[in-house]
């Protein structure tokens, strides 16, 4: 079974409208107000299974006018095709649902012109539920202190016309809830420990806060851990240069006690170090301790004796003059101090190792002369190859290219 | 004496009705402000729409105090508004409520009322709109107003009412006056119902499913206000504005026409 339900829906403000625009009608001629309805359609089916009934369809077929478009009557006279398509042309067709007349004194019941306008109407707009909405102002007391409107909505088909209910849309319609006031009594006790289910929701806010909270505490402290190790790892790395490099002071030390030019960091013009840039602080590092592949390999027999005799022996350079059968001599000697280790490059002046109590003094700069600077980075290559952990300074580089 | 007659500009009763039509659950209430003619004409030029403490939906009243105090904050607001346009001072001359499902015809209770503000204004008169008024068998509907004020009952001690003729005046445009008390409807809703859910929610005896719930037909309420009230109202004002702009195209062209015209002849 099915019931068909329509109705007309329009929106108190387009009601008070339509009643504004009588009032402002021409009140000289009488004349009755007329114009279009824009809005929309909509059908809807309900199919209501219940115990007692089956197959209860309802269709709601709800029109519902948004506006009122007040036309002027002196541009519109009796609804010719024409001039419903001019009227028409500020509109869309589709949005057209209906079309609205005000007169007075009249009952509510449609006349033979208005079923003329409404059929042109509908074929133009090519809608056949097209709505007629009759508004019938009177007055209900001779003084004139009462007056009523009536509104009528008529769905014309066939010459035979059907009234519509119309309704008002307003806050009434959509139900408002109204508010508890006394609180739901309940005695189980598990319902009353839900009564703190606030509560635990909001500790639970709190808790998931100070969580986050902490979670940014530890990526902050996580970065400067991070920071903070890359930078121990940086002291680190410059501590062990410059241990390193305190390493090699001592080994060239140790190996050249009277190599004063492998000790400074600086050379003059000519070639000559400066003494005031020698490292003479003593680093308290036990080279028998730390560094004892330096006295097996470099100390000979004749060095062992020396070392024995004299404590740390001091190397020196061989002045130029004292080397005319140096080259082969050296030779011998660091093979037979170090093997095959040592390269030796040349036979230039600083190459020329000679105990330092032959020949002291001869730490006189004006007989160094001229070095060999390959044969001198060489010779600290070798040294650093004993020293096995020492990286070459690059300062000392610098200072001898 | 009572008054001769009430003319009430058409504007103004668009406010009245936008307002009685706005729901038909509770009764809704205003004030007219206007000025009282040697003629005992009361001329209603706006009206301003009030703000219930108490919603029912067969009764609406306001306390002399309450109309005291609103009666001087619509003068002060009003009446310099009103006053500059129309050169003359205006003041609150009236008020009016809504019959939602209801007679028009006032009830006792109107009627008392009516005659208490009378006391203090004897000009003072009373508005009823009827809405929401079906035929169930001619499926018509209806809408009703009357204005009226009260009197001494010859027997007894009661009150009556007396018929009071009112004339709708023509008003081509919207005033501004009233505009703005048409677009107040959303923003007194919304107050009515914050002032109600504060007084709910200070309540301390309220479990929290009470409150939550309480919390939830808040915010119902004020979606229902916006789709019902305030998105139509919304719309009617675009579209008026949309009309508006179309008519003076339309005049426009009239007048380069007529002008045309002129020129030819």
């Amino acid at each position: 079974m099915a019931d068909l339900n329509s109705s007309v829906r329009i929106s108190g403000f387009v009601l008070g409208s339509l009643m504004f625009h009588h009032f402002n009608s021409d009140f000289n001629s009488d004349s009755d107000v007329e114009g279009l309805i824009p809005g929309e359609s909509k059908a809807e089916a309900r199919s209501n299974i219940t115990d007692s009934q089956i197959d209860n369809i309802q269709f709601e077929h709800t029109i519902s006018g948004s506006s009122a478009v007040h036309l002027n009557h002196h541009n519109y006279r009796g609804g010719e095709p024409n001039e419903v398509r001019h009227l028409l042309s500020n509109y869309k067709e589709e949005n057209v649902i209906g079309w609205y007349k005000q007169q007075r004194y009249t009952d509510q019941q449609i006349t033979f012109r208005e079923q003329v306008i409404h059929e042109n109407l509908k074929r133009a707009v090519s809608n056949q539920e097209l709505m007629f909405l009759l508004l019938t102002p009177s007055e209900v007391t001779s003084s004139g202190s009462t007056h009523k409107l009536g509104v009528c909505s008529l769905q014309i088909t066939f010459s035979q016309s059907c009234s519509v209910p119309v309704r008002v849309s307003n806050l009434g319609l959509l139900e408002q809830q109204d508010y508890w006031r006394p609180s739901a009594s309940c005695s189980s006790v598990n319902y009353n420990r839900v009564s703190s289910l606030r509560t635990v929701s909001e500790r639970k806010q709190e808790q998931k806060k100070s969580m986050t909270n902490f979670c940014c505490s530890i990526y902050q402290f996580l970065i400067c851990y991070f920071i903070l190790l890359l930078s121990v790892k940086h002291v680190l790395l410059t501590l062990s240069q410059s241990q390193e490099t305190v390493l090699l002071c001592e080994a060239i030390k140790t190996l050249f006690p009277g190599a004063a030019l492998l000790q400074t960091q600086a050379l003059t013009f000519q070639g000559f170090p400066v003494p005031e840039f020698c490292c003479n602080t003593d680093h308290g590092i036990d080279i028998t301790t730390t560094l004892p592949l330096i006295l097996t390999h470099t100390v000979p027999k004749a060095r062992k004796g020396r070392l024995g005799r004299g404590g740390g022996t001091s190397w020196r350079k061989r002045p130029l003059w004292e080397s005319s059968d140096t080259p082969k001599r050296r030779k011998n000697m660091l093979e037979e101090t170090e093997g095959s280790s040592l390269s030796v490059s040349g036979s230039e002046t600083e190459d020329d190792l000679i105990p330092a109590n032959q020949n002291r003094n001869n730490l006189d700069m004006s007989n160094r002369g001229q070095k060999c600077t390959t044969q001198i980075i060489t010779l600290h290559k070798s040294v650093w190859s004993i020293g096995k952990s020492v990286t070459f300074p690059s300062q000392l580089l610098k200072t001898y290219i | 004496m009572a008054v001769s007659a009430v003319h009430l500009e058409s504007d103004a009763f668009l406010v009245c009705m936008n307002h009685a039509l706005s729901t038909e659950k509770e009764e809704v209430m205003g004030l007219c402000i206007g000025e009282v003619d040697t003629n005992r004409i009361v001329h209603i030029h706006s009206v301003i729409i009030l703000r219930r403490s108490d919603k029912r939906k067969d009764r609406v009243e306001i306390s002399p105090e309450q109309l005291s105090s609103a009666a001087t904050e619509a003068e002060i607001s009003f009446s310099y508004r009103l006053a500059d346009m129309t050169g003359r001072p205006m003041r609150v001359v009236g008020w009016y409520h809504s019959h939602p499902h209801i007679t028009v015809w006032p009830s006792h209770v109107d009627v008392r009322t009516q005659a208490m503000y009378q006391m203090m204004d004897q000009g003072f008169v009373g508005l009823i709109f009827s809405c929401f008024i079906e035929d169930k068998n001619t499926k018509t509907g209806r809408v009703l107003y009357t204005c009226f004020q009260s009197v001494q009952a010859q027997k007894g001690s009661e009150y009556e009412r007396i018929e009071i003729p009112i004339h709708v005046v023509p008003h081509e445009a919207i005033g501004k006056v009233c505009l703005e008390s048409a677009v107040e409807l959303p923003r007194i809703l919304c107050q009515e119902e914050q002032d109600t859910y504060r007084k709910i929610h200070s309540l301390t005896h309220l479990d929290p499913i009470t409150k939550i719930h309480n919390g939830s037909v808040f915010t119902k309420n004020l979606c229902s206000q916006m789709s019902a009230v305030s998105g139509p109202l919304l719309q009617w004002l675009e579209d008026r504005l949309e009309q508006n702009r179309q008519s003076v195209i339309e005049l426009q062209l009239d007048k380069e026409r007529l002008t045309q015209e002129l020129a030819t002849m």
